[in-house]
C-alpha cells in the first residue's frame, strides 16, 4: 500500500513540474486579457484600457447588416502557458456570410476574416474597433496610458475617428463578393 | 564559539548598518531605505518572540508570543495618556519607541547569544539564516514580476495607515471607525493597527517602504513559525523549511494567508502560535481568545473555535485518545464539503440568498460560481492539489494514525472549503491558512510513508518549483490593478508627494474633499479627515464632479449636503484624477463614478484652466495655497 502511494505521489510530482513550467511561460507575455463575449473580441490591456472588435456592428452600404444576428461561436484549444484559446465566429444571413478566426501568439492577436457578400450593388464594407478611452492614433498605432496597439490590415484601409475613439477598417467591395483579410494587433506596454 | 558567529554577525551588521547610514547619509535616507525598513519590521514582529523567551521564560512562539504583542496596544494607551495629560507629541514618542524596539530586540538577542547553550544558539542561527533566505527569495520573486523596492500593493495597508495617523494624532481609536470614516463595517479593534503604527509611524518610513518591508518581514517570520510547527511533527528541519517555503509560495487571492500582513492574516499568525503552544489546553485557548477576537471579529472567533476542537479532539500532544471522535468529525467535515459543493453547483450561495443588499451596494457578486470556483482553486493551489487529494484519502482510509494532526489538517481544510462553497460575500477569504494545512498534510504523508529523506527533499523541492510559476502569475494578475500608465506597479505615485508634504507641513482646520483615490492617499499619509476616503459615497463623487464642472451656488450646496461632507469648513483638492474622466469615450460608464470600488490611480494628466471654478471659489473666500501640475489645493483662510 505504502509503495503504491509513494509511486503515485512521485509520478504526480514529476508530471506536475513540466506542466507548471509550461504554465509559467506566459509570464514573458504582456499581461493583456483576450476573450470573446457579447458578440465581441474584447482585449483588456494591463492599464485597464480595453478595446473590442464587435462583429455585429459591421457596415455594408451604410447599413449595420449583422446587428440582429447572433453568431455561432466555437472555442478551441487550451488556455495555458503560451497557448491561448482560438475562437471561430460565424455570422450568416441572406446578404452575408462572415467567418472570423482569432488567435493570440505572444503579444500579437490576429483575426482572420472571410466575408462572402450576396451579389448586388455594394460600395464598401466596414469593420469597427471600439476603444474605451480616447488615445493618440498615429502611424496605425493607438497609444494611451503607457500601452501601444499597432494595428495592421492585409487588405483594408484604416481610419480613426478621434471623437468616438473608433477605428474603422474599410474594404472596397465594388464588383466583388468575397473579402479576405487578416487584422493584426501587436500590443506593447511600458 | 563558532556556534555564536551567526547571531553575533547579525547583531553587529544591523548595528553597524544603522549607525553608518545615520552618520553618513542622515535620518531621511533611512526613512526611504528598504533594508532599514526590514530591520524595523523584523524588530517589531520578533520583539514579542524575544520577550516571550527572555522575560516570560516561554518558547519564542506560542502563547508567550501572543501575550507579548500586548506591548503594542499598551504603548498606544500609555502614549495617549501622556498626550492627554501633558500634551506629549505622540509621533515623537513613537519615533523614540521605534529606535527602542530595534535596540531592545538587539539587546535581547545579544543576551540569548551570550547566555544560552550551544545547542540553543545553533537553532537561533538556523532561524536567522532561514529568515534571510526567505527575504532574499521573496525579493527575487518581486524583481521577476517587475516590482520596485517601494511598490505598495495593498489598498488595505493604506486604509489601516489612516488609523495609524489618527492614533498618533492623539485620537482615541479602540476600533478603526471610531477615528476614521474609511471603515464602513466594524471588523476588528485597533489591536493590529497598534503594531503597524509602531513600524510605519514609529520608524517614519516612506509608506511604500513601510508596506513592502512589513510584508516581507511577515512572510519571513511566518515561514519560521510554519517551519517550527512542521518540525514538531515531522522531526526534520530541512524538510520542514522546504515545506514552509511551499506554503508561503501559494498566492491565496482574497485570503492572502502569508502574502500580506492584515488583521485577518495576523489572526491566522496568532492562531498558528496557539497551535504551537506546548501542553495546550482549552483553558489556555480561552485565556488567549480575547486577543484573537479583537484582532478580527470573524476569523478570531472562528479560529478560536477551531483551536478548541484542536485541543479537545485532535490531541496536540499525540496521545491516542478521542481518535474515534476526531475521525468521525473529520469525516463529517469531509461530507460537508460534498454537500456545500453540490448546493453551490445547484446555484446556492449565502450572498445570493441573504446578502443581496450588500451585493446591490457593491454592484457585483463577490464569489466565483461553478465551474469558475473550481478553476480558481485549481489555479491557486495547482501543484499541491493532487498530492492533497492523495494524502486526504490515505489518512482517512488509514486505520490508526500516529497523531491526530493529519486528521486536524483535513478537518481545517474541509471547514474552509465548506465555507468557500457556501459563498458568503468574499468567500475566498475563508481559504485562509489552507496552503499551510495542505503542505502540512503532504509533509505528514511523506513522513508517514517513511520516505527516504533525500527523496522527500526532492519531492518537496519539485513541489516548490512547480508552485512558483503559479505564484508569480497569480501575483501578476493581482498587480494589474496597481499598474500605472508609466509602467510602475504600485498603489502610490510620485505625483502625490508634493501635496502630501504640503499637508504635513501645514495645519488646516478643515475636511478635505477630492476624488476618492486622492482622499485615500491624503488620509493614509496625513491626519486630515476626508470625505469618506476611497469609500466615498457615489452621490458625493457625482456631486463633487458636478460642482467642479458646473460651479454654481446650487451645485455647491448639493456638494455640501452630500453624505460624506461632515463639516462646513471644506478644503477643496482638485486633482488631475478628477479630470481623467474626459479620457473615457462613454461618459456614462466611468468606473470610479459608477462603483464604490473603482479608482483612478494615475495622477499625471495635468489640470485644465479652472477660471470659472476659480472665480466661484474666490467668491466663497477660497484661496489657492498649493499648486503643481496635477493639484490645486484651495482653502478658506481662518
Amino acid at each position: 500500500m505504502k509503495t503504491i502511494i509513494k509511486v503515485i505521489i512521485t509520478t504526480i510530482v514529476l508530471l506536475t513540474l513540466p506542466i507548471s513550467i509550461y504554465y509559467g511561460l506566459r509570464l514573458k507575455d504582456t499581461p493583456f486579457t483576450y476573450e470573446y463575449m457579447n458578440r465581441s473580441y474584447v482585449i483588456t490591456l494591463p492599464n485597464k484600457v480595453w478595446f473590442e472588435i464587435n462583429g455585429s456592428t459591421d457596415i455594408l452600404n451604410n447599413d449595420e447588416i449583422l446587428i440582429n444576428e447572433t453568431p455561432e461561436v466555437v472555442e478551441e484549444g487550451y488556455d495555458i502557458g503560451p497557448q491561448y484559446p482560438k475562437y471561430t465566429t460565424t455570422y450568416e444571413n441572406d446578404t452575408i456570410k462572415k467567418v472570423q478566426t482569432s488567435k493570440r501568439v505572444g503579444d500579437t492577436l490576429t483575426i482572420e476574416s472571410y466575408i462572402e457578400i450576396a451579389e448586388g450593388e455594394h460600395d464598401e464594407y466596414i469593420q469597427k474597433v471600439f476603444f474605451s478611452q480616447h488615445g493618440t492614433f498615429k502611424d496605425n498605432s493607438y497609444t494611451q496610458e503607457g500601452c501601444n496597439v499597432k494595428i495592421s490590415s492585409k487588405n483594408g484601409t484604416l481610419s480613426y475617428d478621434e471623437e468616438y475613439a473608433l477605428l474603422m477598417i474599410t474594404y472596397d467591395v465594388r464588383g466583388i463578393t468575397k473579402v479576405e483579410d487578416t487584422l493584426s494587433f501587436e500590443i506593447s506596454c511600458l | 564559539m563558532k556556534e555564536r558567529i551567526v547571531p553575533t554577525m547579525a547583531i553587529l551588521s544591523v548595528f553597524t548598518y544603522y549607525l553608518f547610514n545615520l552618520i553618513t547619509q542622515g535620518l531621511s535616507y533611512l526613512h526611504n531605505d528598504l533594508i532599514f525598513g526590514l530591520i524595523s519590521a523584523l524588530s517589531v514582529l520578533l520583539l514579542p518572540a524575544l520577550i516571550s523567551k527572555v522575560i516570560l521564560k516561554k518558547g519564542y512562539f506560542g502563547i508567550g508570543y501572543i501575550l507579548s504583542t500586548l506591548i503594542y496596544p499598551a504603548l498606544y494607551i500609555f502614549f495617549l495618556i501622556l498626550n492627554r495629560s501633558i500634551q506629549a507629541d505622540m509621533v515623537a514618542l513613537y519615533n523614540i519607541t521605534a529606535t527602542l524596539i530595534i535596540a531592545t530586540s538587539l539587546f535581547l538577542l545579544s543576551l540569548i547569544t551570550i547566555m544560552e547553550s550551544k545547542d540553543h544558539i545553533k537553532k537561533v542561527s538556523l532561524a536567522i539564516l532561514a529568515i534571510i533566505t526567505v527575504i532574499l527569495i521573496v525579493m527575487g520573486s518581486r524583481e521577476i514580476v517587475g516590482l520596485d523596492k517601494d511598490s505598495l500593493l495593498s489598498l488595505d495597508f493604506l486604509q489601516h495607515n489612516v488609523v495609524s495617523t489618527q492614533m498618533t494624532d492623539g485620537k482615541i481609536c479602540i476600533t478603526p471607525n471610531q477615528c476614521s470614516s474609511l471603515f464602513k463595517k466594524l471588523g476588528y479593534t485597533t489591536y493590529y493597527h497598534s503594531i503597524q503604527t509602531a513600524h510605519t509611524v514609529g520608524s517614519n518610513l516612506n509608506i511604500g517602504i513601510a508596506e513592502v518591508s512589513l510584508n516581507i518581514a511577515f512572510i519571513a517570520v511566518s515561514s519560521l513559525l510554519i517551519s517550527l510547527f512542521l518540525n514538531r511533527h515531522i522531526k526534520d528541519k530541512t524538510i520542514s523549511f522546504l515545506a514552509s517555503l511551499s506554503a508561503i509560495f501559494v498566492f491565496e487571492l482574497g485570503a492572502h494567508s502569508f502574502n500580506f500582513i492584515l488583521p485577518q492574516t495576523f489572526t491566522l499568525f496568532l492562531f498558528l502560535n496557539v497551535l504551537l503552544e506546548k501542553e495546550l489546553n482549552w483553558k489556555k485557548v480561552l485565556f488567549i481568545s480575547p486577543i484573537l477576537i479583537s484582532t478580527h471579529f470573524i476569523f478570531g472567533p472562528l479560529l478560536t473555535v477551531i483551536a478548541l476542537f484542536f485541543v479537545i479532539l485532535f490531541n496536540p500532544e499525540g496521545k491516542p485518545k478521542n481518535y474515534g471522535l476526531a475521525k468521525t468529525l473529520t469525516l463529517l467535515s469531509f461530507l460537508s464539503v460534498i454537500i456545500t459543493f453540490i448546493a453551490n453547483l445547484r446555484g446556492f450561495s449565502i450572498e445570493r440568498l441573504l446578502q443581496m443588499q450588500e451585493i446591490e451596494q457593491l454592484g457585483y457578486l463577490t464569489n466565483y460560481y461553478f465551474p469558475d470556483n473550481l478553476n480558481f482553486l485549481a489555479i491557486q493551489y495547482a501543484p499541491l492539489l493532487l498530492p492533497l487529494i492523495v494524502a486526504t484519502i490515505y489518512f482517512i482510509l488509514k486505520k490508526k494514525n500516529r497523531e491526530n494532526i493529519s486528521l486536524f489538517a483535513i478537518f481545517y481544510i474541509c471547514i474552509s472549503l465548506s465555507l468557500f462553497f457556501l459563498g458568503p460575500t468574499y468567500a475566498n477569504k475563508f481559504l485562509i491558512g489552507v496552503s499551510f494545512f495542505t503542505i502540512l498534510l503532504i509533509a505528514l504523508l511523506l513522513s508517514d510513508l517513511r520516505t527516504n529523506k533525500t527523496v522527500a527533499v526532492i519531492i518537496l523541492s519539485l513541489l516548490l518549483t512547480s508552485s512558483i510559476p503559479f505564484y508569480l502569475q497569480n501575483i501578476q494578475k493581482y498587480n494589474r490593478f496597481y499598474t500605472q500608465n508609466n509602467g510602475k506597479i504600485s498603489a502610490t505615485t510620485n505625483d502625490d508627494d508634493g501635496i502630501i508634504m504640503h499637508l504635513k507641513n501645514n495645519r488646516y482646520d478643515c475636511q478635505i474633499v477630492s476624488d476618492p483615490y486622492t482622499q485615500l492617499i491624503v488620509a493614509s499619509n496625513t491626519n486630515y479627515q476626508t470625505a469618506g476616503g476611497h469609500y466615498q459615497n457615489l452621490e458625493t463623487r457625482e456631486a463633487f464632479v458636478n460642482f467642479v464642472e458646473n460651479p454654481t451656488q446650487r451645485s455647491y450646496e448639493e456638494l455640501l449636503i452630500s453624505p460624506d461632507i461632515k463639516r462646513n469648513e471644506l478644503c477643496i483638492l482638485l486633482s488631475s484624477r478628477l479630470y481623467s474622466k474626459e479620457r473615457y469615450v462613454n461618459q456614462d460608464n466611468i468606473p470610479w463614478l459608477n462603483s464604490m470600488y473603482e479608482y483612478e490611480i494615475n495622477n499625471n494628466y495635468g489640470l485644465p484652466e479652472i477660471s470659472r471654478l476659480g472665480r466661484f471659489l474666490l467668491s466663497k473666500n477660497y484661496e489657492i495655497t498649493y499648486l503643481d501640475s496635477n493639484f490645486r489645493f484651495l482653502v478658506v483662510p481662518e
